[in-house]
């Protein structure tokens, strides 16, 4: 991997003891990451918490980092990994979590003063929850990652640890569920 | 011409653009063409877009503070190593090790080379003193042969007595 990535001289700054180094990759990832493991819990606390964990798990590995990959890949496959030991633990894959956080209110009340559409707003936005907390967890992984990261398949798979034939699977199959689940909503707001 | 099936399972590399050129334009030629499948293609494009409404969250205000905090934390907690195993173990403990081993195996090499010497030394004089003794056996045997009579000492060689001139080597 070239150290032509700003993210790797960032983290190679990180690893010669430069700390204010981290603290860029901090600000330019947090929001992100917290988004991308949010997306997966449905929880902004435990998103948190585990974002938390990822940062962690990279500053303590700046001894001995390698600029092997694309520093976001790298730290996507730490989140990912996380996510996916979360579901694990938890067992949510068998269970449809679609509580949207109430702290999220607030934010949409600020830019959207219409009630309505602030509860239209929710409501779709728990209806897609809902519909992707229903997927496979890879092909959970997978969206997301194409989605909200902009990632290649070649990219998600190194990312999930799968060969790029099944990323192409994965998503060709989530987007068909998602169709799927989301037709109802989409029909309703054709009419 | 490509048929709906195989048009229908590219639909979403299409729309991710992760298509090869030539499937690509076979794609787009068939879609044109076919009704059914231009509406699959547009049903996940629709909720491509829907799932821009997905929105995250906004990172807490202190999630910096947070991280930085818990990083010390680890990083304090972390068990330390014992003062007189930092001070000793690093590297240049380890090359000064090395070179006291091999310094410590010399002296036990110098020190056993003398007796293996002299053992060898023993070994040669015995071996000479021996080849000696069978020379001397030998121009015994000449000059003072058997009677003819005595074949049977002959044959059965350990029933004759050495002449009495003759030392064992072996100290036997």
């Amino acid at each position: 991997m070239s150290v032509s990535d700003p993210d790797v001289m960032l983290m190679l700054r990180v690893k010669d003891g430069d700390d204010a180094a981290f603290d860029d990759i901090l600000r330019k990832y947090q929001k992100p990451i917290i988004n991308f493991i949010y997306h997966f819990v449905n929880n902004r606390a435990e998103a948190e918490e585990l974002a938390q964990d990822v940062f962690l798990r990279v500053y303590a590995a700046r001894a001995k980092y390698q600029p092997e990959a694309k520093f976001a890949t790298w730290i996507y496959k730490i989140a990912t990994n996380l996510c996916l030991k979360k579901l694990n633990q938890d067992r949510i894959s068998t269970r449809l979590r679609v509580s949207i956080d109430e702290e999220k209110i607030p934010e949409l009340r600020d830019t959207r003063p219409n009630v309505q559409m602030v509860l239209e707003t929710k409501e779709k936005e728990e209806i897609i929850a809902k519909a992707i907390n229903s997927l496979p967890r890879n092909e959970k992984a997978a969206i997301l990652l194409r989605k909200r990261q902009s990632l290649s398949y070649k990219e998600i798979a190194n990312t999930i640890g799968c060969t790029e034939g099944a990323v192409k699977t994965y998503i060709h199959r989530a987007k068909i569920r998602l169709r799927e689940r989301l037709s109802l909503y989409l029909e309703g707001k054709m009419k | 011409m490509i048929s709906c099936h195989e048009v229908r399972s590219c639909l979403a590399q299409l729309q991710d653009n992760e298509v090869e050129k030539g499937l690509r334009i076979r794609i787009e030629e068939h879609i044109e063409q076919c009704s059914a499948c231009l509406n699959q293609f547009k049903g996940l494009e629709e909720v491509w877009d829907l799932l821009d409404d997905y929105r995250g969250v906004e990172p807490s205000a202190e999630f910096n503070l947070a991280f930085w905090a818990a990083a010390k934390e680890i990083q304090y907690s972390r068990p330390t190593l014992p003062r007189w195993h930092a001070i000793f173990w690093n590297d240049n403990w380890k090359i000064a090790a090395l070179a006291g081993s091999m310094a410590a195996l010399l002296i036990v090499f110098v020190g056993i080379l003398p007796y293996y010497t002299n053992y060898n030394n023993d070994l040669d004089k015995f071996d000479n003193q021996l080849l000696q003794e069978v020379a001397r056996l030998v121009t015994a045997d000449d000059e003072d042969p058997l009677p003819n009579n005595d074949a049977s000492q002959r044959i059965n060689g350990e029933k004759r007595d050495l002449p009495r001139n003759i030392t064992n080597p072996l100290g036997l």
